[in-house]
């Protein structure tokens, strides 16, 4: 689940970036680059948020019986 | 663009709420034993879902405001000539006559005069703006840009009809029947009215430029 999170925290953090940057550059095209870069990289990272919370920690057991969260 | 006395416009806002999402974010990648507690839950779904939805629906009004700038249309270069026009320094040329006495906000004067004032109009102005851009990057952009539709009277009598000038107007108000005719549509304001966007005869014209006025606030 901690992997899944990462990668949820990371695709947002380019989100973003992206949304950020756009407010820069005033031009039309800044409207295209935050509908797709911006637009894709969130809905990414809050759906795979949300899958890496409804499937739950995907556990297994260590040889030694430890449980690790993959 | 709307600004709180405070100086605070939307884009300030939601750049904050964008900057306080990424610190959460980076907290919580660097952190990632926080997630096992339930403070740490709450800040996983306030920086993975809540504040990133609140950051996109910000982002679309924020793009959507900029888009009514003068300044974000007359960035393509089909319009430059469009934008000269405003500046025409002749009493009879529309929009630039508009423009340079305040009649319409200067930042905003394209979209005041060139969105529809029905329910929807906005809506449908900022969908033929994404035709305009597919058009512009994808497609071929035409010489000389021309309306959708025939410019409506509702779009002039939204501020003009119910003023002192427009209705006494002896032109306007002479006959019944020729302010009927206005207020129907069924003549045009620019059958009168028809110096608009000389475009073609810029290199004729003479130019205005608006003088550097302090701020008279403070």
């Amino acid at each position: 689940m901690n992997r899944r999170l990462r990668i949820s925290g990371i695709l947002i953090l380019v989100g973003l970036g992206a949304e950020l940057l756009s407010f820069a550059w005033p031009r039309p095209a800044a409207f295209i680059v935050f509908l797709v870069v911006s637009g894709t990289f969130l809905l990414a990272g809050m759906v795979l948020f949300l899958f890496s919370i409804a499937a739950g920690p995907a556990a297994s057991t260590t040889p030694h019986g430890e449980e690790q969260n993959l | 663009m709307q600004m709180s006395p405070s100086g605070f416009n939307g884009t300030s806002i939601v750049s904050l709420l964008i900057i306080v999402n990424l610190a959460f974010v980076v907290f919580l990648v660097a952190r990632p034993g926080m997630k096992a507690t339930l403070g740490g839950k709450v800040l996983a779904f306030l920086a993975l879902f809540f504040l990133p939805l609140l950051a996109g629906y910000g982002g679309v009004y924020t793009h959507l405001e900029h888009s009514k700038q003068t300044e974000f249309c007359l960035s393509c270069h089909v319009m430059q000539d469009y934008g000269r026009s405003l500046h025409i320094d002749d009493p009879a040329h529309i929009p630039a006559v508009h423009f340079q006495n305040n009649l319409v906000p200067r930042d905003q004067a394209c979209f005041t005069c060139h969105t529809d004032y029905t329910l929807y109009g906005g809506v449908n102005a900022k969908l033929r703006g994404l035709k305009h851009l597919y058009v512009y990057y994808l497609g071929t952009v035409p010489e000389k840009p021309v309306l959708y539709s025939p410019y409506q009277n509702r779009e002039c009598l939204h501020c003009h009809a119910g003023s002192r000038s427009f209705e006494e107007n002896p032109m306007h108000s002479l006959d019944a029947a020729a302010m009927t005719a206005l207020r129907s549509g069924e003549v045009s304001c620019l059958v009168c009215h028809d110096s608009i966007h000389d475009v073609e005869d810029l290199g004729q014209e003479s130019f205005w430029e608006p003088p550097v006025v302090p701020h008279l606030l403070n």
